[in-house]
C-alpha cells in the first residue's frame, strides 16, 4: 500500500493551528519566489501554485507566507511512519513524501482491506495531512496509482497491467526534458509506452523508466529498507504565526502530543517526561520540562498537564516553532482504552491524574500521603509518604488530630484548666534524639482541648497538639 | 410517550442518574443521628460545597468530620486537606477509622495556588471529600467557582471558615456554625436547603449525641423549622 503525501510541506504548517487564514508555502530551490501549495482560503482569493510571490500577494494582502523547511516535513514522514507501525512492521518511507507500507500480512487482523484502507485514511486525516492512496501487489504499482485520481485497491496481479495502462504519463513524475520527448511521440498514458518495444524504450528514450515499469509489474524484484521507529520520540511542528497565545500554543501542542500518542501505542510504551521545546525568532527556546508519576502515552492526560504548566508560564516572545522530545519509554501495564469506564482501575488512573496536575503547579514536595511509624515519639510517629501508600495500624493513646509542626513553649497550664494525664513517653536514646515527657490531655475554662506535655529534664511545658 | 420513555429506559446501555425524590440527593451520613436529622440529604450534602464557620481550635471541629471520612476512606478516592494549619495527624485519624491510604495532603502557597488547588481536587472526581482552610482569599464568585467545582467531581467540600463572615451570601449548600461550652460541641445549621436554624449539642469526642436544645437560641429557628 502507498501513502502519498503531496500536501506535506503545507500541511506541516497548516495543521498547527486552528485558524484558516490564508497560508502559501514557497517553493526555495528556484531563485523567485514562487507559491508550491496554498491552503484553500488563499485558493478562494485566487492564489494557485506556481503563481510568483508578487502576483500572490497582489491578490491576498493578507497571505500568510512559510518558506519550505525539508527538516520538518522528514520529521512529519518519520513520526507518520512510527505512526503506521500499528498496521504493519514492513514499512518504509520513500521519498521525501510517501510511505510504502506491506500489508498483505495484517489483512485478516483488521477485516480485509477496504476497511484497514478506510481505518489508516481516517486517521490521517484526523492528523491533519493530506494523502493520496493505492494498494496494489507490487510497491511500484501501488506508487504510481496513489498519485492518480480516483481509488485503486488492485489485489490481483493479473490486473496490475490493465489498471497501469490507464495512468496518465504524468503520474510518473518525469524529467521536463523526458515529458517533452515522449509527448512528442504522441505517447499519453503509461499503456502506449508499454506497448513500445523494450530495447526501443530501454536505449533511445529513459533507460531508468524500463526499470521502474518493470519493478511496477512484478518484473523485477523490488527491496525496500525497512523503516525502524526511533527509540525516542521526537516531533516538531511550525506555527503558522507567531504567537505568545496559550491556547494557541496548546492547540499545535495537542497535535504533537497525539502524534506521540500514535507512535507509542504500537508498542504499548509511555513516556514518564516530555521537553517542550517554544523556539521563538531569535535567543534560545523556552523549555518547559513535565514529569508524570506514572508514564503514560495519553494524549489528553500529557494536555492537562502541559495545560497548567503554559498558564504558569509569562512568554516575553512569540514563538514560532514546538518542539516535543519524549524520555526514555516504557512498557505500560495493560490497560482498556475506555474512557468512560468507572472500573476501580480507571479511577486508579484517574486518581493518580490528579496528583501530577497539582505536582506540576505546585511542586513535588506538595503533594504527599501520610504513613505510620512504628515509634513512641509522637513527631516520629508519622511520616510524609508517596500518596495511597497503606500503613499498619499502631495502636497508641489518646492523640490529637492536630499535631503543631515544632512543640511550642508553654507558661505553666493554668489552675483552671483540666488536666488528664500523664502519659509518660520516653524513648529514642539509640538514635541520639531521646524524649522524656510527661503528656497531658488539657481542656480549657473556654472549652478547648489540647495536648500538652512536660520536659522531665527541662521542667518546661509545651504545646504539641490540637484536639479538633 | 411515557410508555416510550419508559422503554427506552430499560435498555442496559441507558444509565439512570439517580435522582431522590424532590430534588434532594441523600448526602453522606455525619455519623451523628441528631445532625442527620436536620440535614436535607440525611448528611453531609455531595457534590456541594458545606461552610463550617469556626473561630476556635480545639472544640472537636474536626472530629465533626470524622465519622463521615471514615465512611469515605470505602470509596476509591481522595480525601483531599488543602493547606491545613497544622499536620493532620495519622494515628489519631487512624483511631479514628479514616484510611490513610485515603488522605492526600496538599500544601499550597495561599492566595491563587490554594484556590486552584481546592478547585483542582473537587472538580477532579476523585475525591471525596475535600477539606480546607480559606479565608480572605474566598469572594462570592470564587465561593461559586468552587460550588460549581464540587458539583462536577460529586465532591464534598469543606470549608473551615471564620465566623464574621456568616452575614456574607454564600453559594454553599450547607453552612454550620459551632460553638463550644463545657457541655460540648454546639451545632447550629445556619443555612441549609428546606429548613435552617436547627440547633444542636453533640459530643464528637464519645459519638455521643443529645438531643436539640431548645434554650441554646434556637427559638426562632425552631419556629422556623416547624413551618416547613
Amino acid at each position: 500500500m502507498s501513502l502519498y503525501f503531496p500536501t506535506l510541506a503545507l500541511d506541516v504548517v497548516r495543521r498547527g493551528s486552528c485558524s484558516t487564514e490564508p497560508l502559501a508555502i514557497l517553493d526555495n530551490r528556484e531563485q523567485r519566489h514562487r507559491v508550491l501549495l496554498c491552503n484553500r482560503s488563499a485558493e478562494a482569493s485566487g492564489v494557485r501554485a506556481g503563481m510568483s510571490l508578487p502576483a500572490a500577494l497582489a491578490l491576498e494582502p493578507a497571505l500568510i507566507i512559510k518558506s519550505r523547511r525539508h527538516q520538518v516535513e522528514q520529521t512529519a514522514l518519520t513520526s507518520l511512519a512510527t505512526w503506521a507501525h500499528a498496521y504493519t512492521p514492513k514499512l518504509s518511507i520513500a521519498g521525501s513524501d510517501e510511505l510504502l507500507l506491506e500489508v498483505a500480512g495484517s489483512l485478516r487482523l483488521f477485516g480485509g482491506l477496504r476497511p484497514l484502507t478506510q481505518k489508516i485514511i481516517d486517521e490521517i486525516e484526523h492528523m491533519g495531512y493530506g494523502v493520496g492512496y493505492a494498494a496494489a501487489p507490487t510497491p511500484q504499482a501501488a506508487s504510481l496509482l496513489s498519485r492518480a485520481p480516483g481509488e485503486s485497491l488492485v489485489t490481483q496481479r493479473d490486473a496490475l497491467l490493465t489498471t497501469l495502462s490507464g495512468l496518465t504519463l504524468a503520474t510518473l513524475e518525469l524529467d521536463r526534458k523526458t515529458a517533452t520527448t515522449l509527448t512528442a511521440l504522441g505517447l499519453e498514458s503509461l499503456g502506449d509506452l508499454l506497448g513500445l518495444p523494450r530495447p526501443e524504450l530501454k536505449s533511445r528514450i529513459a533507460p531508468g523508466l524500463l526499470n521502474l515499469l518493470d519493478r511496477a509489474l512484478g518484473r523485477r524484484p523490488d527491496p525496500r529498507t525497512l523503516f525502524k521507529p526511533p527509540v525516542r520520540f521526537r516531533a516538531c511542528l511550525e506555527l503558522p504565526a507567531p504567537t505568545a497565545n496559550s491556547q494557541a500554543l496548546l492547540f499545535g501542542a495537542h497535535r504533537l502530543l497525539k502524534d506521540m500518542d500514535a507512535g507509542l501505542r504500537v508498542r504499548n510504551e509511555g513516556v514518564a517526561q516530555l521537553l517542550m521545546l517554544m523556539h521563538h525568532p531569535r535567543g534560545r527556546a523556552t523549555q518547559i520540562r513535565l514529569g508524570l508519576v506514572q508514564p503514560s502515552r495519553n494524549a489528553e492526560h500529557w494536555q492537562r498537564v502541559l495545560r497548567v504548566r503554559l498558564e504558569q508560564l509569562t512568554l516575553d516572545q512569540e514563538v514560532v516553532a514546538l518542539t516535543l522530545r519524549g524520555g526514555a519509554q516504557s512498557p505500560l501495564a495493560e490497560q482498556a482504552d475506555d474512557l468512560f469506564g468507572d472500573t476501580p482501575e480507571q479511577l486508579g488512573t484517574e486518581r493518580v491524574h490528579l496528583l501530577e496536575r497539582l505536582q506540576a503547579r505546585l511542586g513535588d514536595e506538595a503533594v504527599k500521603g501520610i504513613a505510620l511509624v512504628r515509634d513512641h515519639r509522637p513527631e516520629r510517629a508519622w511520616q510524609m509518604a508517596i500518596p495511597g501508600v497503606s500503613s499498619e495500624t499502631v495502636s497508641t493513646g489518646r492523640r490529637p488530630l492536630w499535631l503543631l509542626r515544632e512543640p511550642r513553649g508553654l507558661q505553666h497550664p493554668k489552675s483552671q484548666w483540666r488536666l488528664q494525664g500523664p502519659e509518660r513517653i520516653e524513648t529514642g536514646w539509640w538514635d541520639g534524639v531521646d524524649v522524656s515527657r510527661d503528656y497531658f490531655c488539657a481542656q480549657t475554662e473556654t472549652g478547648e482541648r489540647f495536648w500538652i506535655f512536660r520536659d522531665r529534664r527541662s521542667r518546661t511545658w509545651f504545646l504539641h497538639g490540637v484536639f479538633a | 410517550m411515557q410508555k416510550a420513555i419508559e422503554h427506552l429506559l430499560q435498555n442496559p446501555a441507558i444509565r439512570q442518574a439517580n435522582f431522590a425524590p424532590l430534588g434532594i440527593r441523600p448526602g453522606r451520613s455525619t455519623g451523628f443521628a441528631a445532625l442527620d436529622e436536620v440535614l436535607p440529604g440525611a448528611g453531609w450534602p455531595i457534590g456541594s460545597l458545606t461552610e463550617i464557620l469556626v473561630d476556635r481550635q480545639g472544640i472537636g471541629e474536626l472530629s465533626l468530620l470524622m465519622p463521615a471520612l471514615a465512611a469515605a476512606s470505602e470509596e476509591q478516592r481522595w480525601i483531599a486537606w488543602v493547606s491545613p494549619p497544622h499536620i493532620p495527624y495519622g494515628p489519631a485519624l487512624a483511631a479514628k477509622g479514616v484510611d490513610l491510604a485515603r488522605i492526600l495532603l496538599i500544601h499550597a502557597r495561599p492566595g491563587p495556588d490554594t484556590l486552584w488547588a481546592v478547585e483542582q481536587a473537587l472538580a477532579s472526581g476523585t475525591c471525596s471529600s475535600v477539606l480546607s482552610w480559606l479565608d480572605d482569599e474566598l469572594d462570592n464568585r470564587m465561593l461559586r467557582r468552587l460550588q460549581l467545582a464540587a458539583e462536577s467531581g460529586q465532591s464534598t467540600g469543606f470549608l473551615f471558615r471564620p465566623s464574621d463572615h456568616v452575614n456574607l451570601p454564600s453559594p454553599a449548600a450547607l453552612r454550620l456554625g459551632i460553638e463550644t461550652t463545657s457541655h460540648g460541641l454546639v451545632v447550629k445549621v445556619l443555612k441549609c436547603r428546606g429548613r435552617s436554624g436547627a440547633t444542636m449539642m453533640l459530643d464528637v469526642d464519645h459519638d455521643l449525641v443529645e438531643p436539640v436544645f431548645s434554650h441554646l437560641g434556637a427559638g426562632r429557628g425552631q419556629t422556623r423549622q416547624l413551618q416547613h
